[in-house]
């Protein structure tokens, strides 16, 4: 591992990181990555659009989305999200899908593109409607809960897998790729699904419970023992994750799927690390949540995210919530 | 600099396989919503270049009473007057030899009285040597390198025979320096002669059939010179590697073609000179640039085009634009010509057919004539250019505009046919209800 620390904001980084996580500074000297190089000429001289300045060809798909801007899904009073670019990066790489059926049945799905991976925002987008789309279509059926949110995440892996991306050395690609966290609510019963670091949250008054569990590097060392959570954090590998949907982890993207049965009323908050990179603990957010008088779904979405850009809005932050 | 300049691009940006050629309007507005009160670094300087050659002593064809020279004098008289007290001016008079009759000064009301009393003694003889003009004016204008430089150049005559060589030569040293509107009193002198000029100095050529006119026609210059807020823009246009620039002209509000004026800065990147800009005003040009075709599927930057000005070496981005080239296979999309760049087509089409069709009138070839001035009948109707139209029914009788037949008149006054030979280079844009 040659650089461990990012030259322009320290924060650790990963050796084959090809953007700082924390600021988005580019940290692979110009010539040595693929996307620096035009595809068509050889040249190492491309633009911020994609344009090569030698020969004009466009590195980039045509149809780009548009992933600079905050995206507002607003479904119901009760039912909303926002995936805000944050202060830092030039674009959203996460994205979220919220459908409701009915007053009791709802899904919540957030993605986080990897960003050291191709066209992050467009495997995040879909992901999160591919996977949406299945859970909506298979409450009406009534397939096990379980099962369907295993299918639902397969078929997220299946679209993300069939994205277009340039592999120039078979060792050394780097697939579209993101994490995602789903939750299907079917009544008092939810369930969670999810690969990678984006985590749900149940909060209830002053009761919080993390619903998730992080499949990170620094969650399997400190689980396994290896490290403390402290020592962990020090680690440049502290924001790596180890599961992630994209073609490199076809045979590895098996989801944790848990059950949780809702007992009173409160908030079932889904979130990329944008805003989890700033709560120190899950009182903290349930302190956040409680300033919120008015029980409306995007009023506290909305919250959340300005929270997250008043403490640095380093990445990209996105969050999506249904009140119960 | 606060002046606010946009720029659009027009063009069907889609190419079938195998084919490079990528045709683009680009629209450039300076928006008058943006007060500019400041010029480049504050100063406007207007030169005055007067014939003052024998010939000017005669009388007018049409008002026996004013010589040629008196309507002029009267006319600079009047301008002097005009002139903004903040402008810096100079007169310059010329026959075999040039005289700088008033050297720059600011226009105080002190200034314009001393100059006016100067400009009342000014008597016409000798021929006509335009080179020794433009090289006193141009004296005078490396004076104040760094004001808003524009000219106005009248003659009533031929350049003698021997100058051609000269003028040639000291154009080559005015390009740049200063901008020139040239202005052809009568029907006696040459419209290419001062188109050569007004060309190369970025300015317009014009004919005042009559020295009555002068006055108005002066004032108007005057006016729009002192609407100009930046000087020395150029269009700057990156190619990519490979790629060949087939033309770059100005088609609106008329045709200059510019390919042979550029100047390479790098590879790649050529500048065209624009000359001076005026708040609320808006140029259109038309890019043609061949491009190594890509494969269905792929997207090129085919040109970028900017607008940049330099003021004591410091080169300032004022608006930029994209020109494209996508390969389809689809042939609804790549065989659609885009709306304005088939109008301007026209118009440069329009324009061509009245040179050669005057120029075959000119020679005795009536047939040619008559098919090329009918052609230019039927496009002027077409595209809705009536100040052509009006002019070209001075030259010909129209049947029916819209096939283009037409019979040449009999009897075609020297000053239309001149006017419709300077003018013929005025386009129309795209009636808005069309868009």
């Amino acid at each position: 591992m040659t650089n461990t620390q990012c030259p322009n904001c320290k924060s650790p980084i990963l050796a084959d990181d090809r953007f700082c996580e924390n600021c988005g500074v580019p940290l692979i000297a110009e010539g040595l990555s693929p996307t620096t190089t035009c595809l068509k000429c050889g040249a190492n001289d491309i633009d911020a659009e994609g344009y090569c300045a030698q020969c004009g060809f466009r590195n980039a798909p045509i149809s780009d989305i548009a992933s600079n801007e905050r995206i507002k899904l607003v479904v119901s009073q009760r039912l909303a999200g926002v995936s805000d670019p944050g202060l830092k990066r030039d674009r959203n790489e996460d994205y979220l899908a919220l459908q409701s059926l009915n007053d009791r049945h709802h899904v919540l799905v957030v993605c986080d593109g990897v960003s050291s991976s191709q066209a992050p925002e467009v495997a995040a987008k879909m992901a999160a409607n591919t996977s949406c789309q299945y859970l909506v279509e298979a409450i009406p059926v009534g397939e096990d809960s379980e099962l369907a949110m295993k299918k639902a995440i397969a078929s997220a892996l299946k679209a993300v897998c069939a994205i277009p991306y340039q592999s120039q050395r078979e060792e050394d690609h780097d697939p579209p790729s993101t994490t995602i966290v789903a939750a299907s609510v079917q009544g008092t019963e939810v369930t969670i699904g999810w690969l990678g670091d984006s985590r749900a949250y149940w909060i209830s008054g002053a009761n919080i419970q993390q619903l998730t569990e992080d499949d990170s590097w620094l969650n399997d060392v400190v689980k396994s023992g290896k490290l403390s959570e402290i020592e962990a954090r020090q680690s440049p590998q502290a924001h790596a994750i180890s599961r992630w949907l994209g073609k490199d982890a076809e045979n590895d993207a098996v989801p944790s799927v848990v059950k949780f049965t809702i007992s009173s009323s409160g908030y079932l908050l889904l979130c990329s690390d944008g805003l989890w990179n700033y709560i120190h603990t899950p009182s903290h957010l349930a302190e956040l949540v409680q300033r919120y008088t008015d029980p409306n779904a995007i009023v506290l979405s909305e919250g959340l995210v300005e929270f997250a850009r008043s403490q640095g809005g380093a990445d990209n932050i996105t969050v999506a919530i249904l009140s119960i | 600099m606060t002046s606010q300049f946009k720029a659009e691009v027009f063009q069907n940006q889609y190419l079938p396989q195998g084919f490079g050629e990528i045709h683009a309007i680009m629209t450039i507005t300076s928006e008058d919503v943006v007060e500019t009160s400041a010029t480049s670094n504050g100063d406007r300087l207007f030169g005055i270049i007067c014939d003052t050659s024998g010939s000017m002593q005669s009388d007018n064809s049409s008002s026996k009473q004013t010589t040629k020279i008196l309507a002029a004098k009267q006319a600079i008289i009047k301008l002097i007057q005009l002139m903004p007290e903040n402008t810096y001016f100079f007169v310059v008079t010329g026959a075999s030899d040039a005289k700088v009759i008033v050297p720059v000064v600011l226009a105080t009301p002190h200034n314009k009285e001393r100059a006016i009393n100067l400009v009342r003694n000014i008597d016409a003889n000798g021929t006509t040597a335009i080179s020794t003009w433009l090289a006193e004016a141009l004296a005078q204008f490396n004076k104040m390198p760094n004001a808003i430089r524009q000219a106005l150049l009248l003659t009533d005559g031929q350049n003698d025979k021997g100058d051609d060589r000269a003028l040639l030569a000291v154009l080559e040293r005015c390009e740049g320096v200063f901008q020139c509107d040239c202005r052809g009193v009568g029907t006696d002198w040459k419209v290419a002669q001062l188109q050569q000029i007004s060309h190369k100095l970025l300015g317009t050529t014009d004919i005042i059939p009559d020295a009555q006119g002068i006055e108005a026609d002066f004032q108007q210059i005057l006016l729009k010179a002192m609407s100009k807020n930046i000087s020395d823009v150029n269009l700057r246009l990156w190619t990519p590697q490979g790629a060949r620039t087939v033309f770059c002209k100005q088609v609106s509000p008329d045709i200059v073609d510019l390919t042979g004026r550029g100047k390479s800065v790098k590879p790649q990147i050529v500048d065209y000179p624009t000359g001076s800009w005026g708040k609320g005003e808006s140029r259109d040009y038309h890019f043609c640039i061949e491009v190594q075709p890509g494969k269905v599927g792929d997207e090129m930057l085919a040109g970028r085009a900017s607008l940049i000005y330099t003021l004591n070496g410091v080169e300032t981005k004022i608006t930029e634009a994209k020109i494209l080239a996508i390969w389809t296979d689809e042939e609804a999309k790549s065989t659609k010509i885009d709306r304005r760049v088939a109008h301007y087509t026209g118009q440069a089409e329009l324009a061509h057919s009245i040179q050669e069709g005057l120029e075959a009138r000119a020679q005795g070839n009536f047939e040619v004539a008559t098919a090329k001035l009918g052609k230019a009948v039927q496009l002027a109707h077409q595209s809705g250019n009536e100040a052509t139209a009006k002019l070209l029914r001075k030259v010909v009788d129209v049947e029916d505009a819209n096939t283009g037949t037409v019979r040449l008149k009999r009897e075609v006054a020297a000053s239309d046919a001149m006017a419709l030979e300077t003018r013929s280079t005025k386009t129309t844009r795209i009636p808005k209800s069309n868009q």
